[in-house]
């Protein structure tokens, strides 16, 4: 059973919105039922004239919903926001971004910082103990990832959620 | 990446190296978690000429490199800390800020470890721990 939730980046949402949106699509399609943690969400995910669709199981809802509430922010943000001539973000750099948090969160990442760069990508960062995780996502949807342990900063070429899983795992 | 002019190493040796070297932060930059800027926060401007900061010669000038900016805060590396990880810093005065500089040299890497060097010299608007 899949349920589906609509989600404009022009406007604000709260998570509890969006649960109740699901609620209300369960409740039609499911005589009233709320999604059970194994039922699959789908998310039309909107951001200016694009649109993406992600399934997703209902347990992670909410942690999408934090990412896409965080998005929404840094879509608001205007030229010039780091007062040194920042670009805003740009649509591509977003898109291979959420794909990556989906495929990345979807098998049980949590949800990583999430910051805008100066060229309107994309900065993804997962800390511990230490430790960073990071990818930059340029403007025009190029990845570069890093690994930072203490002075050490090693690129890693062609990043996978393979590479995201094992760091947070550890 | 292809290289950007500020990419490219230049160093002033006028500049001693226990100059405090400042850049602005936005309060969306910040990762609470670390207590530190994001890690790009100081890689090239977006139109790839070297790292915007401001030298700090006299105890004001942090007032001044925040006048327009209320909710920003700032951090600071010296010359040192940027020459030891093999940048440059050179003069670039402005009309409107004469102690204007930039940071050279190729930043791909070493932006990271800056964010990790440098220090608060005051938080931007909703930081909450102590400086």
């Amino acid at each position: 059973m899949t349920f589906q939730v609509t989600i404009n980046s022009s406007s604000k949402l709260a998570y509890s919105d969006l649960y109740v949106a699901a609620a209300s699509s369960a409740a039609k399609s499911n005589a009233g039922a709320w999604p059970e943690p194994e039922h699959l969400v789908k998310l039309d995910v909107k951001f200016r004239d694009y649109c993406y669709e992600l399934t997703t199981k209902a347990t992670n809802v909410e942690k999408f919903t934090a990412i896409i509430s965080t998005f929404q922010q840094l879509a608001a943000l205007r030229k010039n926001w780091d007062s040194y001539g920042a670009l805003p973000l740009s649509h591509k750099s977003w898109a291979s971004a959420l794909r990556t948090l989906f495929v990345a969160c979807d098998a049980g990442a949590e949800c990583p910082y999430i910051g805008l760069t100066n060229t309107g990508g994309v900065h993804l960062e997962w800390s511990r103990s230490g430790r960073s995780l990071e990818i930059e996502i340029e403007g025009d949807a190029r990845q570069f990832g890093y690994l930072i342990d203490g002075n050490e900063v090693r690129e890693i070429e062609q990043i996978t959620r393979d590479d995201i899983l094992t760091f947070v795992r550890t | 990446m292809p290289q950007q002019p500020g990419d490219i190493f230049e160093d002033d040796p006028s500049i001693p190296d226990d100059m405090c070297l400042l850049r602005r932060v936005p309060p969306n930059r910040v990762v609470t978690e670390e207590k530190r800027p994001q890690s790009d926060t100081f890689s090239n401007s977006s139109d790839g000429t070297g790292t915007s900061v401001d030298l700090a010669i006299d105890e004001n000038q942090i007032e001044r490199t925040l006048a327009d900016f209320p909710d920003f805060g700032v951090v600071a590396v010296t010359a040192g800390q940027v020459r030891a990880l093999g940048l440059g810093v050179i003069r670039d005065p402005l009309p409107e800020n004469a102690n204007h500089a930039l940071i050279t040299g190729n930043k791909k890497k070493t932006s990271k470890l800056l964010v990790r060097l440098c220090e608060w010299k005051k938080l931007p608007k909703g930081c909450e721990w102590n400086i």
